[in-house]
């Protein structure tokens, strides 16, 4: 029995490892399309850099590594378990991503834009 | 009797880990060899790459790198407990994703339109209100005697 979990461990954590190296290699050399990750949406298409997006994406990183440290040090410390998410994180991240819909929101319909500087079509900025 | 139950356990457990290890590698194999095509992995149906997408895909390699190392550095191996915090910060992010993707397919289809029919927007072409005006027969005024 403690061959088959010794092989197990190794079977899936290769398989994780290969699979999240070749997703993370195809990510960066541009197989996998990350054109216009940042751009602003806007009714016609795509606009200028959103630092609304740019905000979120930089949250959702640091999220992701603080979780892992997380995971990790639990390990270390002898108590593996899933961090318990503090109130902050979560309203850190609600905030983030209220920011980032708030920003499609206007980008796609127009709110706040001068309605004399759009270029959309007739209709797009009511 | 236990011992072959035992033993039956054993062979079922190998055969599924060779299984599903084997699937995995084909699988990893395919992606690298590109018979699995990742190119819109995370890409919208325009073709511009989406960060609610993106977050996912981060958020899942985090979630099952995290429970993968911690079942494993358990003895016997278990599956840890999952905190509320942890499916809290997971429904942030997927309800964000679903109202993003409702704000866009708002503004694709055009609410005016979905609610008053494809067309001007002002409920004109609106096939219901057309019916309603058609089945309304204004009778000719008479014109007025001399």
């Amino acid at each position: 029995m403690q061959t088959l979990l010794s092989f197990a461990r190794i079977e899936v954590g290769l398989v994780l490892v290969a699979l999240a190296l070749v997703v993370g290699y195809q990510l960066l050399s541009g197989k996998i399309n990350i054109g216009g990750l940042l751009l602003e949406k806007t009714g016609t298409g795509a606009g200028g850099y959103s630092p609304a997006r740019l905000q979120l994406l930089l949250i959702t990183l640091v999220a992701a590594f603080y979780f892992i440290s997380e995971v990790v040090n639990s390990i270390h410390n002898g108590a593996p378990q899933f961090p318990d998410v503090s109130e902050k994180w979560l309203l850190i991240l609600g905030g983030s991503h209220s920011i980032y819909l708030g920003g499609k929101v206007n980008s796609l319909f127009g709110i706040f834009r001068d309605p004399e500087t759009t270029n959309s079509p007739k209709g797009d900025s009511q | 009797m236990t011992s072959q139950w035992t033993t039956l356990a054993l062979v079922v457990g190998w055969i599924l880990t060779i299984m599903l290890g084997l699937l995995g590698l084909i699988i990893v194999w395919l992606i690298i060899s590109g018979r699995i095509d990742l190119k819109d992995l995370i890409s919208e149906p325009n073709g511009n790459a989406s960060l609610s997408r993106f977050q996912f895909l981060i958020f899942t390699f985090v979630i099952a790198m995290s429970l993968f190392l911690m079942i494993v550095s358990t003895s016997p191996p278990s599956f840890p407990a999952i905190p509320g915090g942890i499916l809290a910060l997971l429904g942030i992010s997927g309800g964000s994703y679903v109202v993003s993707k409702g704000i866009q397919t708002t503004k694709e289809v055009g609410i005016m339109d979905a609610v008053y029919g494809k067309g001007t927007g002002d409920g004109r072409s609106n096939p219901s209100v057309a019916g309603v005006a058609a089945s309304v027969v204004i009778p000719p005024v008479p014109p007025k005697p001399e």
